[in-house]
């Protein structure tokens, strides 16, 4: 019967039934455990049903999300539109306050290209290599726009991998911050930075936006949006553009983010060895990451009277606030009273930009 | 391999520069709109 020939069921194979438990993990773990859930359940759920057969979903030019795919991450729609999100929502504050912070989201990129060095001895391209490299820098939307740029083919995988981590960052870096700093360093109280003015947090959008671009003119679709989004913030004068960029834009772009990025996990492209490799690498260039961030932190503290807490080091990887409270907690293990959340905010927002930079010249050097 | 380190050199010395630039451009922008604008503020 045609019917019964036309049966999903009919062409379901042993690794699309894989992917099903790997979508339907993350599905749990965005529900009961919170990890990420915005992203991680519409990548879940995007997971499970591109691996139901017979359904065209992804079938270029014809597949609903694959039009979202195409559309949005191909034309690189939507990391741009989630950056003028981030910029909607972001206080520079805490980052013009105490710019020597800055350089804490520089040495957190080490952790990138570390691991895109090593990913290319291990038979990786140089472009697939920089894609899995980008996944130290715990940034979502710059992996889904340097992989989609670089690496198509390695998009899903890294994405994941990226958001994973970010969702796991509770668990991966209080270890490593214990393991890098002693018990007086992380007691060690900042100075209050000083009083922002509303001017200087207005033109630094501006500021930023040109000398970043001018610098690295690969980075300006997201910079650009980026620094956008804070124009809307700090200017005060468009309250509806700045409420619907952080808000509404953001949430409808997220679910179609999510939705196309879980698609691209079909068990053909994702049941190979690479992708567990991707795995290792990934974590292991978000350690690194970490890191290079403390022990900057420590390296700065020989050259200043004004100490730095090695902690605030951490918070160099662009897990936006996810990395910063993670500063304050273990900060305040050592020291109830310590208050870390507004200096870490600084390097943690300067491991935004670093890792666009990063990405920037990745793609400068190797499209 | 000569091609993965001029990318790892350049991928790191660059993102330093940027953020120095960056640093740097901080630093004038206090200088011109920070100060006394954060005094009156006060």
């Amino acid at each position: 019967m045609v019917f019964f020939d036309n049966m999903g069921l009919m062409a379901l194979t042993p690794g699309m039934v894989f992917m099903w438990l790997i979508g339907l993990t993350l599905v749990y773990l965005a529900i009961t455990k919170q990890y990420e859930p915005l992203l991680l359940l519409p990548i879940g759920f995007g997971i499970v049903i591109t691996n139901l057969p017979l359904t065209y979903l992804m079938e270029p030019g014809e597949g609903l999300i694959w039009r979202f795919y195409h559309y949005g991450i191909e034309w690189e729609i939507i990391p741009p539109l989630i950056f003028l999100g981030l910029g909607a929502l972001t206080d520079f504050g805490s980052l013009l306050a105490q710019p020597r912070l800055i350089f804490l989201g520089a040495a957190a990129q080490v952790g990138v290209y570390v691991t895109f060095f090593i990913a290319y001895t291990m038979g990786f391209s140089l472009q697939e290599a920089a894609t899995i490299g980008i996944i130290g820098g715990a940034d979502g939307p710059t992996t889904i726009f340097l992989a989609s740029k670089l690496a198509p083919q390695l998009l899903g995988a890294c994405a994941v991998a990226a958001y994973s981590y970010m969702a796991l960052v509770p668990m991966i870096m209080p270890p490593i911050m214990k393991l890098l700093t002693t018990d007086t360093e992380r007691k060690i109280r900042m100075k209050k930075g000083r009083k922002v003015s509303s001017r200087e947090k207005l033109f630094f959008p501006l500021i930023a936006a040109m000398v970043i671009i001018l610098l690295v003119p690969a980075s300006a679709p997201l910079i650009a949006m980026f620094m956008l989004g804070n124009l809307f913030r700090e200017s005060k004068v468009v309250e509806r553009l700045n409420e619907v960029s952080q808000n509404a834009l953001m949430n409808i772009v997220t679910i179609f983010l999510g939705l196309s990025v879980g698609a691209t996990m079909n068990a053909d492209v994702f049941l190979r060895k690479e992708v567990i490799f991707i795995f290792f690498l990934g974590l292991f260039a978000f350690m690194i990451s970490t890191a290079s961030g403390i022990l900057l932190a420590k390296f700065m503290n020989l050259f200043t009277q004004n100490k730095i807490n090695p902690l605030v080091g951490a918070a160099g990887v662009s897990a936006v606030p996810m990395a910063a409270r993670v500063v304050q907690k273990v900060g305040a293990e050592a020291d109830k009273k310590n208050y870390l959340l507004m200096f870490a905010m600084g390097p943690n927002i300067a491991g935004v930009i670093g890792t666009v930079i990063a990405a920037g010249i990745f793609i400068s050097i190797l499209k | 391999m000569q091609a993965a380190l001029e990318v790892f050199v350049n991928g790191i010395s660059g993102v330093f520069i940027g953020l120095a630039v960056l640093y740097a451009a901080i630093k004038i922008n206090k200088l011109l709109n920070g100060q006394e604008v954060a005094k009156k503020e006060e």
